[in-house]
C-alpha cells in the first residue's frame, strides 16, 4: 500500500515539476551551507532556488533535491522559493552547515489563478461570479472548436449549436437572453483581444483556459457590450525552462445520430392512391414515361446523401523560454468532413505567443495567430421529403406526382452539383509592452488587429435545380463574395497594486482604450455559361446576350472609445470589495444618447479566514459574495440609428428608397444585475460547491416599435420594454484519491426563469411565437389542438371559414367559446421553448495509468415547435414523401386512437399544439477511455507524457423528440426550440487519439 | 509627489493625447456604402414613388380586392386567406389587407418624402414643379385607393418621424378634397409627354383622366350609394366631364385598332396607354407582373397546367357575344398552347381530389416574349413583363360616357358606341347605367375596376349573389357562409392598424 502511495506522489510531484528545469551547481568555495529541499509529503525538490536574501548569490536545487551554497555573508537569511511551493526563509549564522527544508505545495489546483477583465485574480480573491474551464477539462475531451469545449461545463451556460454542419455556429447564452432582437451572444476576449469575430478559427489545442464572466461586478469592465457575459479565452505561453513538444492527434469516423423513417415505394403509391382519392388510378400517378412499370424502384434519397465522414486533427506544439525570452509555437491541422455529402471543413492554424523581458522593468509580447478556416456546405436535407422514392438516383425533370408539376428537386444531383465554400483567413495578433514605473504601478500598452478576410465561392451547375437552363439553353449559376473585416484595438492600461500595512491590499487599474471596426464587402453574381468546367470562375464569362452580371460593394464601420477603471481592496484577507465601471462612447448610437456609463460593485466575505473558523477544520474555504451592477448591449447592425437610402433598379431607372427611419436617441439595452454567491470547499477540498443567485433587469431593449403603415415604414427601432430573468445555478465537484484508484465527478445544474415585464404591445409573429407580458419570451402561440374530428363531435362543433370541420381534420378548441372558431380570438400559449433547467455532469475515473471519462449533458422541460410539415402533405398533391407512420392505419383516422387526420385532407399549417413537442434530452456527449503509457515504457524515447485514448462523441440520446434531433436552435434569438424539420443532421462520432509530450 | 512619477505619467498621457487624435472620427459612421437621407433630393426619390406602386402589378392584393371580390372572379386556390375574398367579408386579422394597406401608404410616404426635400435639391423651377406635380399625382392616386378600399383613413401630408403620435383618421370627405386639390396641381404643371426611360411617369393627361375619375366617383356614389360620403354632387358629373372631355379631345391619346395590343408586350407605351404601371420581364421580381398576369385567372400558355388561383365567373362570360374581340383572350376547358399542345385547365379541390373542371380564364397579361420563369419544367409562374394599366383611353370614354348619360347629354350613346365598336359588337340603340357598367366590365376586367364600380353605384351586394348563384356549386364556395357585405361597402383596417390605435371600420 505504501509502495502504491509513494508512486502516486512521485506522480503527482512528476506533474508538478514538469515546468522546471534542471540544473546543479557546485560551488567551489569552503564554507558550505548544504541541504536538500524536500516537499511537505516527503519527496526531493528540484529547481528550487535557493538565494542569500541581500545579495544576488542565488543556487538551485539538483534532481535529488539536493544543493550547496556558499554565501558571502556569515549570517543572513536564506530564501527558498519555487514555482508551485509557498517560498520560505531560513535564517542562519556562521555555525549553520546544513539546512533541510520542507515546502508546502501552493495548491494552485485548490486556488488556482483566473483571468478576469483587464488582469487577473486569485479564485479565492474572486468578488464576481466567474467559472473557469482549464486545459486539463479541454484536453479530456478531443474538441473541434472551442465553443463545444463549454458545453456543459459551466453553470448558467447554454451552448447550442444552431447548425451541426462542420464549421457550424454555436450560440452561447450566459445566464438566459437579455436581449429580444439585439442578440444575447456571449463577447469573447482572446489573450486581451475584445470582440474576437469568428472564434472557430481559433485551434483548441493551444487553449491553456477559458473564463465565463457571469455577473455585472466581473463583466461591466467590458460595459456597452457585457450584458450577455463575456468569455476571456487565454492561450498557451512559453515558460521557463527547456523546450517542451507537444503532439497531439486523434483521428475518427462520423455517422448520423437520427433519420427521418419515411415511407418506402409500396407505402408511398398506396399512400398516394388513398390521398388522391379513389377517381385517380395508379397509372396517372405514374404517367411519366420513366416510370412506368418502374414502381420497383426504391430509392432512400437520405442513404444517397448521408455517409460515414472521416475527422481528423493533428496539432503540434514547442514550448519554453529563458528568463528573458519564452515562446509557444503550434501548428494545426482539423480536417472533418461532414456526413452529408458535400460537406465538410478544415481549418489550418498557427500560433506564435512570445514574451520578452527587454528589463527588469520593461516587459514585450507578441501573440500572432493566422489559420484559415474553409468550410464546404451542402444540405439538401430539405429536399429528402420532397423526393418520392418512387424516383430514380439519377431523375431530373417535373415531379411527375405533383399537382402542380412543379421540378423534382433531386437531393442526390444538389448534394453532388452544387459547389459552395466559405474561406476566412484570419489573423489575430496583439502587441503587449509593459512598463513598470515604479514597483506598484505599471503601465500596459497593447495594439491588437483582428482581422478576416472571406471568400465565399457558389456554382451550381446545370444539373442543379438553381443552376438548370431555362428554356433556351445555357444557365448555371454563380456567385463570389470577397469580404474583409477588420478590427483595430488600442488599450492603455495603468495598474497599481500595494499592500498596506500588511492587512490592505489594494490592487487597481484605470485604462482608456479606442476600437475601430471596419467591414467591406464585394459580391458578384452571374448566369448563363457555355461550360460548366469553369465553375465559379464562370464570372464574368456569361453568354453576352443574356448577361447577369451583378456586382454589389458594400462598407460600414463601427467605433468605440471607452474610460475603465477597477479597485479591488482586501481587507486582512478576509473582507474583499470591487468597484468597477467603464464609459464607453459608441458610433452605433444617437448623438443624443453617445456616451454610456456601466458601474458595479462587490463585496465578499470569507468567513473561513476568520479566527472564530479556525478551529472548524473541515471547512477549508467559505465565502460569501454579493454584487451589483449594470452593462450594456449595444449588439445592433451599425447605421440603425440613421435615415439610409437604399438603392435599386427599377422600370424608370435606379431608385433611392429611405428604408427606415432615423433615431437619434438611439442607446444602449442596459441591463441591472444583482448576485448572491457562496462559494465553499469542504473535507480537505474534496467536495466544492458554488451557488449564485441572480436577478436580472433589461430595460430601454433595442426594439422595433411597430408604426401604424400610414407612415410608410413598417418599424422602426427605438428603446423600449423591460425584461427580467433570475435563475439560480449550481456547480458540486467530488475529487478523492483512494489509492491507486481515483475519481473526480463535477456536476452542473442551473435554471433561468425569463418573464417580460413591460412591452407595450404584444407581438405575435407569423411563425407561431409570441411576446406577452407577463409571460417567459418567445412562447409558442397558436390554435389549441383536441384530437380529430370524429363524426360524433359534428353535432355542436364550431363553425370557421377558415378550417374544415369535415370528420378526419384536426379538431381545436373554440377558446371563446362563441361557436366560431376564428383565428384571433382561439389562440393561446401552446408551448415554451425555455428549458426548466439545464445540467452537465462530467466524470473520471481513474485507475493505475488507465482513465475513464464520461460527460453527460442535458436540458430538461423545454419545448419544441416542429414546423415542418413538408413530411406531412397530406393531400398527396405536392408528390412528396411523407413519414412512415402514416403508413399505420392505427394511428391515422378514423382508427379510434388516430393522431393524424384524414389522409387526403390538408395538414393545418396555421401554428397549433399538435406541433409542440417535449423536446428534453440526456445525451452522452462524451466517453473516453485513455491509458497514459507507463514512464518506463516512454523514456525509451525521452517522452515525458503519452496518452493513448478512445473517444465516442454523441454515442447515447435519450429523448422523447420525434425530430431529428432534439438539441435544435433557430438562429434568431426569437427562434429558440423552432425545429424546421431540414437542419443538418446531427452527427455522433468515434475517435482514437494521442497526446505525446517531449 | 514622490509618490508619484509625474513626469513619467505626462508622458504617458501624451502618448494617450496623441493616440485619441489619430482616432479622431473613431464615433463616425462613414456613409461609404449607404446613403443619408440627407445626401438624396426629391429628383433622385420620386422614382420610388413610382417604384411602390409596382406592388399593384407584381402582388396580389390588387386583383384579390378588385377583382376577387368582385362579381368577375372565383378564387380557385387553396390558401384560406385569400378565399375569404371569395366571399367577400375578409378578417381584420387578413393580412392581404395589411399588404395593400402598407403598399399604398408606401406610395404615399414617398411623395411626401419627396416633396419635403423639393427646396434643398439642385433643380430649376420647371423640374422642381414637375416633380412636386409627380408627387402629388402619385400622392392623390394612393390616397384615392385607400379612401375607397378603406373608407376614413389616415391621410399623412408630411414625411414620417420617429416618435410621431399614430395619424388619424381623415374623413373620406376631406380625403377627396385632398386628392382633387393635389391632382388640380398635377395637372397644371406636369408636362405632356416623357422621352426614354422616363416614359410612363405621370403626364398632365394621365392627372385629368384621374381627376375625371375622381369627380365621376364622387359624383356617382352621392347618387347611388348613400352609405358612402365622399361628399359629392350632381356637380361634379360636369367637373368630370370637363376634365374627362379635355383628354379626349386635347390629348394624343387615342383607341388602338386592336383590343389585344393593350396588352402585348411588342406595344406597350401605346396610344391608349394614358397610365400604367411599367413591368418588366427581366427586372426584378417586384417589377414583374404578377397580381394580374399569374394569379388571376390565367392557364399556362406555356405547358404543364394552370397555376391560377382565380377563375372568370360565368356570370362574367356570359356578357359577350360570339363576335366580341375582347372575347378572344378568354379560354375554357382544355386549351391550345401556342406550341400546339393541349392542356386541361386542372385545378385541384381543396381535398386534393383533381378536379378538371370547365373553367374559365383569361390571357390578358400573358407574356407572349418571355416564357414562364420556369419554361419547360412545368412551374407555371408567369413573371411577365406586360405593362399593368391604370387608366386606359378606353376607361375615359366609358367614364366620359357615364358622365355625359347623368347629366342628360344625347352624345353619351355615341362616346359609348366607340369602344363597341373597337371590340367589333356593333352599336346599342339605347343607353343606361346597367348598360356602360356591363360595357366597363367586358372592356376592363381583370384591371382592377370592377369592385370600385360596384361599391360606387351601390350594386356589390346583388351582383356578387347573382354571380355565385349563375357559378353553381363553386369549388371554394362555401354555402355556410353568408355573402354578408357591410353597409358601409370598406374592408376592415388592418388588425396591426387598430392595435395601434387607428378606430376600426363598423361592421367588423
Amino acid at each position: 500500500m505504501k509502495s502504491i502511495k509513494r508512486s502516486l506522489k512521485a506522480g503527482m510531484m512528476t506533474m508538478l515539476l514538469i515546468f522546471l528545469c534542471c540544473y546543479s551547481l557546485y560551488s567551489q568555495d569552503k564554507r558550505v551551507i548544504k541541504g536538500v529541499v524536500r516537499a511537505e509529503n516527503g519527496y526531493v525538490v528540484s529547481g528550487v532556488t535557493i538565494s542569500v536574501k541581500g545579495t544576488n548569490q542565488s543556487v538551485m536545487s539538483g534532481n535529488d533535491g539536493y544543493y550547496e551554497i556558499s554565501p558571502n555573508v556569515t549570517s543572513g537569511v536564506l530564501l527558498f522559493s519555487s514555482k508551485g511551493y509557498m517560498s520560505k526563509d531560513i535564517v542562519f549564522d556562521a555555525a549553520t552547515t546544513s539546512i533541510d527544508v520542507s515546502l508546502v505545495i501552493e495548491n494552485l489546483e485548490l486556488d488556482p489563478i483566473v483571468v478576469v477583465g483587464y488582469g487577473t485574480m486569485r479564485k479565492s480573491d474572486l468578488t464576481g461570479s466567474v467559472s473557469s474551464v482549464t486545459s486539463r477539462d479541454l484536453k479530456a475531451v478531443p474538441l473541434t472548436n472551442l465553443s463545444q469545449g463549454l458545453q456543459g461545463r459551466a453553470p448558467g451556460v447554454m451552448v447550442r449549436q444552431t447548425d451541426a454542419a462542420p464549421g457550424g455556429n454555436v450560440s452561447i447564452r450566459v445566464r438566459g437572453g437579455n436581449s429580444i432582437t439585439a442578440g444575447n451572444d456571449v463577447l469573447y476576449v482572446v489573450d486581451g483581444f475584445v470582440g474576437v469575430d469568428n472564434i472557430n478559427n481559433i485551434n483548441p489545442q493551444d487553449i491553456e483556459s477559458i473564463d465565463i464572466l457571469k455577473d455585472a461586478s466581473a463583466t461591466a469592465i467590458y460595459g456597452a457590450r457585457a450584458s450577455n457575459g463575456v468569455v476571456l479565452v487565454t492561450t498557451k505561453r512559453g515558460k521557463t525552462g527547456k523546450t517542451m513538444v507537444d503532439f497531439d492527434g486523434y483521428v475518427g469516423t462520423q455517422s448520423f445520430v437520427n433519420r427521418l423513417n419515411l415511407m418506402n415505394s409500396e407505402q408511398y403509391l398506396t399512400f398516394l392512391k388513398e390521398a388522391r382519392g379513389a377517381n385517380t388510378s395508379n397509372e396517372e400517378l405514374t404517367e411519366d414515361w420513366r416510370l412506368k412499370g418502374n414502381e420497383s424502384i426504391n430509392t432512400d434519397w437520405q442513404d444517397a446523401i448521408l455517409r460515414n465522414a472521416l475527422i481528423q486533427n493533428y496539432s503540434l506544439r514547442f514550448s519554453g523560454g529563458t528568463d528573458k525570452t519564452k515562446y509557444m509555437v503550434s501548428g494545426e491541422y482539423f480536417n472533418q468532413e461532414g456526413i452529408v455529402i458535400g460537406s465538410g471543413f478544415k481549418r489550418l492554424a498557427l500560433r506564435s505567443n512570445l514574451d520578452f523581458a527587454v528589463s527588469k522593468k520593461i516587459n514585450f509580447g507578441l501573440n500572432l495567430a493566422i489559420s484559415n478556416g474553409n468550410q464546404s456546405t451542402s444540405n439538401p436535407l430539405f429536399a429528402v421529403g420532397q423526393a418520392p422514392p418512387t424516383l430514380p438516383l439519377d431523375y431530373v425533370g417535373i415531379n411527375p406526382y405533383d399537382a402542380e408539376r412543379k421540378r423534382f428537386v433531386n437531393p442526390y444531383i444538389e448534394a453532388t452539383n452544387n459547389f459552395n465554400e466559405n474561406k476566412r483567413l484570419k489573423l489575430l495578433g496583439n502587441i503587449v509592452g509593459s512598463y513598470q514605473i515604479t514597483p506598484e504601478l505599471t503601465w500596459r500598452s497593447t495594439l491588437g488587429l483582428d482581422m478576416t478576410y472571406r471568400v465565399s465561392n457558389a456554382y451550381a451547375n446545370k444539373k442543379t435545380g438553381s443552376g438548370m437552363a431555362l428554356e433556351g439553353g445555357l444557365s448555371g449559376s454563380a456567385s463570389a463574395t470577397r469580404g474583409q473585416y477588420t478590427d483595430i484595438l488600442n488599450e492603455n492600461t495603468l495598474t497599481y497594486n500595494k499592500t498596506f500595512n500588511q492587512h490592505h491590499l489594494l490592487n487597481v487599474v484605470a485604462g482608456f482604450t479606442l476600437q475601430a471596426l471596419e467591414n467591406e464587402s464585394l459580391s458578384v453574381s452571374d448566369k448563363n455559361f457555355e461550360i460548366d468546367e469553369l465553375s465559379y470562375y464562370n464570372i464574368g464569362k456569361s453568354d453576352p446576350g443574356r448577361d447577369q452580371l451583378n456586382a454589389g460593394l458594400s462598407y460600414n464601420n463601427e467605433g468605440l472609445v471607452s474610460y475603465l477603471g477597477r479597485v479591488n481592496y482586501a481587507l486582512k484577507n478576509r473582507y474583499l470589495l470591487t468597484v468597477s465601471s467603464r464609459i464607453d462612447g459608441s458610433s452605433k448610437f444617437g448623438a443624443n444618447n453617445r456616451y454610456a456609463f456601466f458601474p458595479s460593485g462587490a463585496l465578499a466575505w470569507r468567513i473561513s479566514s476568520e479566527p472564530f473558523m479556525s478551529h472548524v477544520r473541515w471547512i477549508n474555504n467559505f465565502k460569501l459574495r454579493t454584487s451589483l451592477g449594470v452593462t450594456g448591449n449595444q449588439g445592433i447592425s451599425p447605421y440603425s440609428k440613421q435615415a439610409t437610402v437604399s438603392t435599386s433598379q427599377t422600370a424608370f431607372g435606379t431608385s433611392y428608397r429611405q428604408s427606415s427611419l432615423a433615431n437619434p436617441n438611439l442607446k444602449w439595452e442596459t441591463t441591472r444585475q444583482l448576485d448572491l454567491g457562496v462559494d465553499m470547499d469542504i473535507f480537505d477540498r474534496t467536495i466544492s460547491l458554488t451557488a449564485d443567485y441572480y436577478y436580472k433587469r433589461t430595460k430601454d431593449l433595442l426594439f422595433t416599435r411597430a408604426l401604424s403603415g400610414s407612415t410608410g415604414f413598417g418599424s422602426n427601432l427605438e428603446n423600449f420594454g423591460e425584461i427580467q430573468n433570475k435563475g439560480l445555478e449550481l456547480a458540486l465537484s467530488y475529487k478523492k484519491v483512494f489509492g491507486d484508484f481515483n475519481v473526480n465527478t463535477s456536476l452542473n445544474y442551473s435554471f433561468n426563469r425569463s418573464k417580460i415585464i413591460d412591452l407595450p404591445v404584444d407581438r405575435v409573429f407569423s411563425n407561431g411565437l409570441i411576446l406577452l407580458e407577463g409571460q417567459p419570451v418567445g412562447l409558442f402561440y397558436g390554435l389549441k389542438n383536441d384530437g380529430i374530428i370524429f363524426p360524433e363531435d359534428l353535432d355542436g362543433l364550431y363553425t370557421s371559414t377558415l378550417r374544415s370541420q369535415r370528420a378526419g381534420e384536426l379538431k381545436f378548441v373554440d377558446i371563446d367559446g362563441n361557436g366560431i372558431l376564428d383565428g384571433d380570438k382561439d389562440r393561446t400559449i401552446i408551448g415554451n421553448p425555455n428549458p426548466k433547467f439545464i445540467y452537465g455532469w462530467s466524470n473520471t475515473l481513474g485507475y493505475k495509468n488507465l482513465e475513464l471519462s464520461f460527460f453527460i449533458q442535458g436540458v430538461y422541460g423545454n419545448d419544441i415547435y416542429y414546423s415542418n410539415y413538408e413530411f406531412m402533405d397530406l393531400l398527396g398533391t405536392r408528390g412528396r414523401n411523407v413519414f412512415a407512420e402514416l403508413a399505420d392505419p392505427s394511428l391515422v383516422y378514423p382508427s379510434p386512437g388516430a393522431i393524424y387526420p384524414q389522409i387526403g385532407y390538408a395538414i393545418e399549417d396555421a401554428a397549433n399544439s399538435s406541433q409542440i413537442k417535449d423536446g428534453s434530452y440526456l445525451r452522452f456527449r462524451n466517453i473516453t477511455l485513455s491509458y497514459n503509457l507507463p514512464q518506463k515504457l516512454i523514456s525509451g524515447i525521452k517522452a515525458r507524457n503519452a496518452r493513448l485514448y478512445i473517444s465516442a462523441n454523441n454515442m447515447f440520446t435519450f429523448t422523447k423528440y420525434f425530430g431529428l434531433d432534439p438539441e435544435i436552435s433557430g438562429s434568431g434569438t426569437l427562434l429558440n426550440g423552432y425545429d424546421n424539420g431540414s437542419s443538418y443532421p446531427a452527427s455522433k462520432s468515434i475517435l482514437i487519439g494521442i497526446n505525446l509530450s517531449l | 509627489m514622490k509618490f508619484f512619477p509625474v513626469k513619467k505619467l505626462a508622458c504617458a498621457s501624451l502618448v494617450v493625447l496623441m493616440l485619441s487624435s489619430c482616432f479622431k472620427n473613431i464615433l463616425e459612421e462613414k456613409n461609404k456604402s449607404a446613403y443619408p437621407l440627407s445626401a438624396v433630393d426629391g429628383k433622385a426619390l420620386i422614382v420610388d414613388a413610382y417604384d411602390k406602386m409596382a406592388a399593384i402589378a407584381s402582388d396580389r392584393q390588387w386583383y384579390l380586392m378588385t377583382e376577387t371580390a368582385s362579381d368577375n372572379c372565383n378564387f380557385i386556390g387553396s390558401n384560406a386567406r385569400r378565399r375569404q375574398f371569395m366571399s367577400a367579408r375578409v378578417d381584420p386579422g387578413n393580412t392581404e389587407v395589411s399588404s395593400i394597406w402598407d403598399i399604398l401608404y408606401g406610395g404615399v410616404s414617398s411623395a411626401n418624402t419627396v416633396l419635403s426635400k423639393i427646396d434643398s435639391s439642385f433643380m430649376n423651377e420647371e423640374e422642381s414643379l414637375r416633380i412636386q406635380g409627380e408627387a402629388r399625382f402619385l400622392r392623390a392616386f394612393n390616397m384615392f385607393s385607400l379612401v375607397r378600399f378603406f373608407g376614413d383613413v389616415p391621410m399623412p401630408l408630411k414625411p414620417a418621424q420617429p416618435g410621431d403620435p399614430i395619424n388619424p383618421k381623415a374623413s373620406a370627405l376631406t380625403i377627396f378634397k385632398q386628392v382633387i386639390e393635389d391632382l388640380k396641381f398635377a395637372g397644371n404643371v406636369l408636362p405632356e409627354s416623357y422621352d426614354g426611360q422616363s416614359r410612363g411617369r405621370a403626364t398632365v393627361h394621365a392627372a385629368r383622366a384621374l381627376l375625371g375619375k375622381v369627380f365621376l366617383t364622387r359624383a356617382s356614389s352621392a347618387k347611388y350609394n348613400e352609405a358612402l360620403n365622399y361628399g359629392g354632387t350632381s356637380a361634379d358629373y360636369d367637373s368630370a366631364k370637363v376634365y374627362l372631355t379635355k383628354v379626349v379631345d386635347a390629348s394624343p391619346h387615342s383607341l388602338l385598332a386592336n383590343y389585344s395590343d393593350n396588352f402585348n408586350i411588342l406595344t406597350e407605351n401605346n396610344a391608349e396607354a394614358i397610365f400604367y404601371i411599367k413591368c418588366l420581364a427581366n427586372g426584378a421580381y417586384r417589377n414583374k407582373n404578377r397580381g394580374a398576369a399569374d394569379w388571376a385567372a390565367n392557364p399556362n400558355l406555356y405547358g404543364g397546367n394552370s397555376y391560377a388561383q382565380t377563375a372568370l365567373t360565368k356570370d362574367l362570360l356570359a356578357l359577350f357575344s360570339t363576335s366580341d374581340s375582347r372575347k378572344q383572350l378568354i379560354v375554357q376547358g382544355p386549351y391550345t398552347t401556342v406550341q400546339g399542345q393541349t392542356y386541361q385547365t386542372t385545378v385541384y379541390s381543396r381535398n386534393g381530389n383533381a378536379s378538371y373542371g370547365n373553367l374559365i380564364f383569361s390571357w390578358k397579361f400573358l407574356d407572349s416574349q418571355n416564357p414562364a420563369a420556369d419554361g419547360g419544367v412545368g412551374e407555371g409562374f408567369q413573371l411577365g413583363g406586360v405593362d399593368y394599366p391604370v387608366i386606359r383611353f378606353a376607361d375615359v370614354l366609358l367614364m366620359l360616357a357615364e358622365a355625359k348619360y347623368e347629366t342628360g347629354d344625347a352624345d353619351a350613346l355615341q362616346v359609348l358606341n366607340n369602344v363597341r365598336k373597337r371590340a367589333n359588337t356593333g352599336n346599342l340603340s339605347g343607353i343606361s347605367l346597367a348598360e356602360i357598367m356591363k360595357e366597363r366590365r367586358r372592356e376592363l376586367y381583370l384591371e382592377g375596376h370592377r369592385w370600385f364600380d360596384l361599391v360606387r353605384t351601390g350594386t356589390l351586394k346583388e351582383r356578387v349573389e347573382e354571380a355565385a348563384q349563375t357559378e353553381g356549386p363553386l369549388i371554394h364556395y362555401d354555402a355556410s357562409v353568408v355573402v354578408d357585405l357591410p353597409k358601409e361597402y370598406v374592408f376592415p383596417i388592418p388588425q396591426r392598424e387598430v392595435d395601434l390605435g387607428i378606430p376600426q371600420n363598423q361592421g367588423y
